[in-house]
């Protein structure tokens, strides 16, 4: 029998050879998971791309995000990774273009060395990227200022390469937490500003101690069920909203109308989450022709009735009776989405 | 917090028996239903809004049930 060298927080020093190990701090950091569509137009700042993954296009800036597969065999970046992060910024921006990661919890490694590890490459001549690590510790009362360590810059050509960077994370020590509940860490990767240019990232990892270990793989369903503590959608197969529907029925979520002819009509609806969500979420239900708020008839083609409000949302899912004039006693569905993210 | 979010009108619903239970909010275009719940994003956005002069959230009718 192997004999599996353990460290301090109960994990084995090689992370590879484990399974279900967490040392890979950064959630979806191999960009498997798209709940909102894998090819997204960035159009406003903090825009959700990959699950866990943000971005700020800055002043004027706009671009592309989109999951790129890799060549089946490749040897560039290893481990035979399926996917990589393109961020096609074909708008320059005049201010700081950023992608972020936000791990929950200001308090996660705070005082010890951590070491940040990806892949990455760019479409054509050179890109710097400035990496940030954030202590970001909330609103509401009166947190602590955010406090930035800034690892050497990174440039980019145009062939993968791993670049790594191992620092000392801030200590809490007179730190004060605001009473929202949104403190967390962030991992940003600064982007050029006044220039177009195509940037790919892989296997971003964020773990303790001064080596950059083999990233850690974990399995779709893993990694889908870490992110949905943060985001839910009911719709299969990474659905765009606004985009083509999923085959079928798939993703819709069917109710009933149990109050025929009574005025407003009243629509028993009830949905849980897959996973308890990190707090209550943000929920937005869409009818067949994509329009927020809304609900159809399950036959009912692009009609679409309004929602006032989905009442009874929790960490669990949602559920209540909601007034939906028109439905008359029939089936109805929604597509549905419920975001707790940072 | 982000302040690039565009928030157009924000409409406070109860429940039967007259508790505030959530927000009705247009953001960035889209109608999307937040909870009182001081760890949601956009329950945070729409605190910052209403803050600000000639915001007001716009009370609806209790339910009958």
């Amino acid at each position: 029998m192997a004999l599996i060298k353990v460290n301090n927080r109960g994990q084995s020093a090689d992370f590879s050879t484990e399974i279900g190990a967490t040392k890979n701090l950064i959630i979806n950091g191999g960009f498997d998971v798209w709940q909102r569509g894998t090819s997204l137009s960035i159009t406003t700042s903090n825009f959700r791309i990959a699950d866990q993954w943000v971005t700020y296009p800055g002043s004027s800036g706009s671009g592309t995000a989109s999951r790129q597969s890799f060549t089946l065999g490749q040897t560039d970046v290893p481990g035979q990774p399926n996917y990589y992060l393109r961020m096609d910024m074909t708008g320059a921006a005049s201010s700081a273009p950023n992608i972020q990661h936000r791990i929950e919890d200001v308090r996660t490694v705070a005082g010890q060395e951590v070491t940040l590890s990806f892949y990455a490459k760019c479409g054509s001549g050179t890109v710097v990227v400035d990496p940030i690590i954030r202590q970001y510790f909330g609103t509401g009362g009166s947190p602590s200022s955010s406090v930035d360590i800034t690892p050497n810059d990174i440039t980019l050509t145009t062939s993968w390469q791993r670049f790594t960077r191992t620092f000392t994370m801030g200590s809490l020590s007179g730190k004060t937490l605001g009473t929202d509940n949104m403190h967390q860490i962030q991992i940003r990767l600064q982007l050029p500003t006044s220039a177009t240019y195509t940037v790919d990232i892989a296997q971003v990892q964020f773990e303790t101690g001064d080596t950059a270990t083999t990233f850690e793989h974990r399995s779709y369903a893993e990694e889908l069920s870490l992110c949905s503590r943060y985001y839910h959608t009911s719709f299969s197969g990474e659905t765009t909203i606004g985009g083509s529907h999923p085959a079928s029925y798939s993703g819709k979520v069917f109710s009933w109308c149990d109050q025929y002819g009574s005025s407003p009509d009243r629509v028993a609806f009830n949905y849980q989450w897959p996973v308890q969500m990190r707090d209550i979420p943000t929920v937005t239900m869409y009818g067949n022709a994509w329009t927020s708020a809304r609900m159809s008839k399950y036959n009912g083609g692009a009609s679409e009735y309004t929602i006032d409000y989905a009442s009874g949302i929790s960490r669990n899912g949602l559920g209540g009776y909601y007034d939906v004039a028109g439905t008359n006693g029939d089936f109805v569905v929604a597509y549905v989405e419920a975001s707790a993210e940072l | 917090m982000d302040t690039n979010v565009t928030i157009t009108s924000v409409k406070r619903f109860f429940d039967f028996d007259g508790n505030e239970i959530g927000y009705s909010a247009v953001i960035d275009d889209v109608t999307r239903f937040v909870p009182i719940a001081e760890g949601n994003r956009e329950y945070q956005l729409i605190q910052e809004w209403v803050a600000q002069d000639g915001n007001t959230i716009i009370d609806t009718d209790v339910p009958t049930p």
